[in-house]
């Protein structure tokens, strides 16, 4: 079938307002953020396969019927919804169906008895947010693209936010969800604080980044929002090892900061404008919850931070990251780093905390050994447990030509893939595995790796739904 | 050897300064937490160099393969040097280190506690300069959003040179580079001018999209042992003291009661609004402006962007002197069409404010923040001994009066009667100024702009005097942008179909306006991506922005922040969009659209 025929039909099953064939809007609607993709398009450049239209639909028995036709036909699809992401997780199959969420936006109920909230997979995060606080109720989920970001997407990427070690990542914010499956049945997985009625079937969905289920609909969690009660404080400390030591002690005496960061030196020079003194790594911390809970959090941390030799440096380090940490989602679209005649981009692994270290310095060591035009490479900590934490590496290479833009980042990509794998961390640790990631994907599941397997063949048999995302073939 | 300098910054942005800190804030307030950034016009200004060397390189090498005579040739590298030069108490080594690595010959910082005083800044600088013979100074225009933007202009004319503002690219024109030729610099500005400039010179960089480029790690390490070289100046010699007011949109819609109203009066109420947010507005409701301002102001308007905000951004400053005479580059035509303010008594068009002679009796001099009329003042008050002052206003309804009430207090009668001193004021604004007092012109919202011009011409008129020598048009004059649109409809998804838009395109035209989509809206196919507004789109600073059926994402909000009045319709209550707006209305979109469009033609005919 080509294109035509397909928008054509589909038009047909859900009408014509439900399809659009606007090359512009297929264009923008393919759109993703990786680096290398920003720069193609700062240099003009549009080389993401080309989907035959875009269908948006308004009801989860509009996804259904479209989901079952596409499975039928054979006609790739690829979901999405806020379109945030930075993992080529929704660049569409050539000549395939951009399924968009968007339009499915609605808050659905406000349950403050229970403490959860029913919303659709489009409903913007920022929005929810917005809704919630005014009757003094959070999500308690952040994640950078809370501009950007829609509820499915969220789910579907296995998303987490940047006060993550208090509030834990989505999954541990979904009570249930609706989903409509490659082949079109709708499934719902009730709202309860928890069950033991089988394994978990949310987590067939969770992160399945629209590989075999199109999530229409979520139940979350809702938290009190005191934002007054919160205790903020910075350290500078020396030594990226030295600060790990002092999360990882934060962590397992048993204290909960909402916001745990480590950032290192590069990144206290260059994204924090060099506050603190030369040479050491800045921590940021943030505590919610009543304020004994708070000011106890904060006043652990001190003693803690005191110990590994830090210096307070006050509150408002954090509260001027509070304000500004979001603003790169404005600055997406103007091409900053082509400018500069770089790519640039971000990477987070995790691990435990016997080997986080190692594999910071394994990267910052090999990187600039094997890529000579490697212009950055930096790290930090932001999502903590009492077993390990991420790193989020931030890399830059100069690049001449678009032509070069893609193996440029891939091959700084593959020092870090191979780096966490030695040392048994995860490849991906919240924005999803995306299709650059695909490659490592058996190395990083091992024998697991057939469960991804069996579960693909058993909902998306005709394996239309997102190819090359969480499976190689 | 051609020496080109490069003065930056590295200071901490007040605009990310907590609002915590912008209720009490003076220039002892902590803003380490900003940290010192490079602007992006310090960057634009070092990578600027950085080409001009590259080019230069480039070209000689083309130049020198096809000289016959070989054994003439020169070591290319020592024929051009670039420095970048710094007035501060500290420089990171993070940036001295890419600087180095990025290919700066000299990196230089004036040691000294830098205070917010442009002319001292500026003086320490052109002492250091005036000995090193440079070919070219290029600057960033200003540090950040609010800065005062002065010191380019009062360099400039410290050391007697041809001064270059708003540049936004320069290169080497073809010929003129090297040898026994003069050497030159072709300028091109914001708004597309392009002019060569004569060495030696200083171009302010503004507007370009340049920005320092990365260096390699390994050149970085390399660029590691390399120090700034430092050499001491004169502290300053006094602290000044200075307003500061941060604006920031607390828009809250006022929602309007439409429940069991007809969608007519709510088309007509809506249409006043508009239309009062297309007239100037009395800033001090219910309070009668009181200053003691100085007798005889003098006003310099020059010709970018549009005539009439350069009008409106003086006249608040200058209303209430007992005489004011206005200086303006411009032609007749254009200033036939201004609503020219009651006490304007005489009005001068003149080919260049830079070329003008100004009588130092008057009390009170105003610039309108434009190229030609800042150099005006700056070139006035430094040859004068008057103090400039300089600022960024912006114009949102809740800060206004706040700000409006600081400038009273900032009495310029009784202060130069008491120190003697005499000040010029050269202000730039982002966006309308609202008058202490109306202009009062006959201002209807009508279908055609034609029609809106003779409504206009039936004002008062001062006493035009066409100082003119040629017949210079002023598009042949830098003009930046191209001016906003004064009406802005704006739909989003909630106008539901491709039909409503192409009514919501009717209505804008009929009202004589722009329109735009959301993203949202645009991805919906409900009209072309290249009509969206906001992060992914373009922006727009109307003094009237409609929005049609949008929730009010920031991504889209962003787009319309300068705009002067946002009025959102929105059937949800809920919506996120009234908490952004000045005014709201809830009801049904497509609905209104239509009727809004009866209401128009009802008004126009």
């Amino acid at each position: 079938m080509d294109s035509k025929d397909i928008a054509q039909a589909l038009k047909g099953l859900l009408g014509e307002d439900r399809v659009v064939t606007d090359e512009a809007a297929i264009s923008d609607g393919s759109r993703d953020y990786i680096g290398f993709r920003q720069y193609e398009r700062g240099d003009g450049k549009c080389w993401m396969p080309k989907a035959a239209c875009i269908i948006r639909p308004q009801s989860v028995q509009e996804v259904s019927a479209a989901l079952a036709w596409l499975s039928e036909n054979k006609v790739d699809a690829v979901p999405r919804c806020g379109g945030s992401s930075v993992t080529q997780g929704v660049e569409p199959v050539e000549g395939g169906v951009i399924i968009d969420g968007s339009a499915m936006n609605q808050i659905i109920s406000l349950n403050e008895n229970d403490m959860m909230v029913t919303v659709q997979c489009g409903t913007p995060l920022e929005q929810l947010e917005a809704f919630l606080n005014k009757s003094g109720k959070t999500t308690g989920h952040f994640p950078q693209s809370l501009p950007m970001a829609q509820v499915g997407g969220l789910l579907a990427t296995r998303s987490t936010g940047q006060f993550s070690t208090y509030y834990g990542g989505i999954e541990d914010m979904v009570i249930g969800l609706e989903a409509v499956l490659a082949t079109g049945e709708i499934v719902r997985i009730k709202n309860v604080p928890r069950r033991s009625a089988g394994p978990d079937l949310r987590h067939l969905f969770i992160g399945c980044e629209g590989s075999w289920g199109f999530i229409t609909e979520a139940t979350l969690k809702i938290f009190k929002y005191d934002p007054e009660s919160r205790w903020m404080g910075s350290f500078a400390i020396k030594g990226m090892k030295n600060g790990l030591q002092a999360l990882r002690e934060i962590m397992t005496e048993g204290w909960k900061p909402a916001v745990a960061r480590l950032h290192d030196e590069r990144e206290m020079e260059r994204d924090f404008h060099n506050i603190a003194p030369e040479g050491h790594c800045l921590m940021l911390f943030l505590a919610e919850g009543p304020k004994p809970v708070a000011d106890a959090t904060g006043e652990g941390i001190r003693a803690i931070m005191a110990k590994h030799g830090a210096i307070e440096m006050g509150p408002k380090p954090v509260q001027h990251w509070l304000v500004h940490r979001n603003d790169v989602c404005g600055r997406l679209d103007k091409f900053d780093y082509y400018n500069m005649g770089a790519i640039a981009d971000t990477c987070e692994i995790a691990a435990p905390w016997s080997q986080i270290g190692e594999i910071y310095e394994a990267v910052l060591q090999r990187l600039p050994e094997e890529i000579p035009l490697l212009a950055a490479i930096s790290g930090h900590s932001s999502h903590n447990y009492v077993q390990g934490t991420n790193i989020y590496f931030s890399f830059g290479s100069i690049v001449m030509h678009p032509e070069q833009a893609q193996p440029a980042y891939m091959a700084i990509i593959k020092v870090i893939m191979e780096e966490t794998l030695k040392r048994g961390g995860t490849i991906a640790h919240h924005h999803g595995s995306g299709k650059y990631r695909t490659a490592w994907m058996p190395e990083e599941h091992g024998s697991s790796y057939i469960l991804l397997e069996k579960i693909k063949e058993a909902f998306d048999p005709a394996g239309v739904m997102n190819k090359g995302v969480l499976l190689k073939k | 050897m051609i020496d080109i300098w490069v003065c930056f910054k590295a200071a901490p942005d007040f605009d990310q300064a907590l609002p915590e800190d912008w209720n009490g804030f003076s220039l002892d307030t902590d803003l380490g937490y900003c940290g010192t950034p490079l602007s992006c016009f310090d960057e634009a200004a070092l990578e600027t160099a950085l080409r001009l060397k590259e080019g230069f390189l480039l070209d000689n090498k083309k130049d020198q393969a096809n000289q016959a005579n070989q054994a003439n040739q020169k070591d290319q590298a020592n024929q051009i040097k670039i420095n970048a030069l710094i007035l501060a108490p500290s420089l990171a080594p993070a940036i001295v280190r890419a600087l180095y690595a990025a290919g700066f010959d000299e990196v230089i910082r004036l040691d000294c506690k830098v205070e917010l005083n442009p002319l001292e800044t500026a003086k320490r600088l052109s002492n250091f300069l005036e000995s090193r013979n440079a070919h070219a100074i290029l600057c960033g225009a200003q540090a950040g959003y609010g800065d005062s933007g002065l010191v380019p202009y009062m360099l400039a004319n410290a050391l007697g040179i041809e001064m270059a503002a708003n540049a936004a690219s320069v290169c080497w024109p073809e010929i003129g580079k090297g040898g026994n030729e003069r050497l030159s610099f072709l300028v091109k500005a914001d708004g597309g001018e392009i002019s060569q400039l004569d060495a030696p010179c200083l171009i302010s960089i503004k507007n370009s999209p340049l920005a320092l480029r990365q260096s390699t790690l390994k050149a970085q390490l390399g660029a590691g042992k390399k120090k700034a070289l430092i050499e001491s100046v004169l502290p300053y010699e006094e602290r000044r003291t200075f307003l500061f007011c941060q604006e920031k949109s607390e828009r809250k819609a006022q929602r309007v009661d439409c429940k069991g109203i007809q969608s007519e009066i709510q088309a007509e109420k809506l249409l006043d609004l508009v239309e009062e947010a297309l007239l100037t507005k009395d800033a001090a409701v219910g309070k009668k402006a009181e200053t003691s301002r100085a007798g005889t102001a003098v006003l310099l308007l020059g010709p970018d962007p549009g005539m009439d905000q350069a009008l409106a951004r003086v006249w608040g400053l200058a209303e209430g002197c007992e005489k004011a005479e206005i200086w303006a580059q411009c032609d007749m035509d254009e200033a036939l069409l201004l609503q020219w303010p009651e006490g304007v008594e005489t009005v001068r068009l003149v080919d260049d404010l830079s070329q003008i002679s100004l009588n130092p009796e008057m009390d009170f001099l105003v610039a309108d923040g434009s190229v030609a009329a800042t150099k005006a003042a700056v070139a006035f008050a430094m040859r004068n001994e008057w103090q400039i002052e300089s600022g960024v206003l912006e114009t949102k309804s809740v800060d206004f009066e706040a700000k409006s009430e600081a400038y009273e207090s900032w009495d310029l009668k009784s202060k130069s009667q008491s120190s003697g001193e005499k000040f010029a004021v050269s202000r730039a604004c982002s966006s309308y100024v609202k008058l202490q007092t109306p202009l009062k012109p006959k201002h209807v919202l009508v279908a055609s702009p034609q029609a809106r011009k003779a409504a206009v011409a039936e004002t008062s008129k001062p006493n035009i005097v066409n100082m003119r020598r040629g017949d210079k048009k002023p598009s042949e004059i830098a003009i930046n942008t191209k001016p906003s649109p004064e009406v802005l409809l704006v739909g989003g998804a909630g106008l539901g179909s491709a039909k409503a838009f192409e009514s919501l395109k009717k209505l804008a035209e009929l009202m004589g306006g722009d329109v735009g989509l959301t993203r949202a809206a645009a991805m919906a196919g409900y009209g072309s991506m290249e009509l969206v507004i906001g992060q992914s789109g373009r922006s727009a600073s109307p003094k009237a922005c409609v929005v049609f059926g949008s929730s009010g994402a920031s991504a889209f909000m962003s787009g319309i922040e300068g705009a002067g009045t946002v009025i959102a319709v929105n059937i949800s209550p809920e919506a996120a969009v009234f908490d952004k707006a000045d005014y709201g209305f809830e009801a049904d979109a497509p609905s209104l659209v239509q009727t809004l469009i009866k209401a128009v033609s009802r008004r126009s005919a």
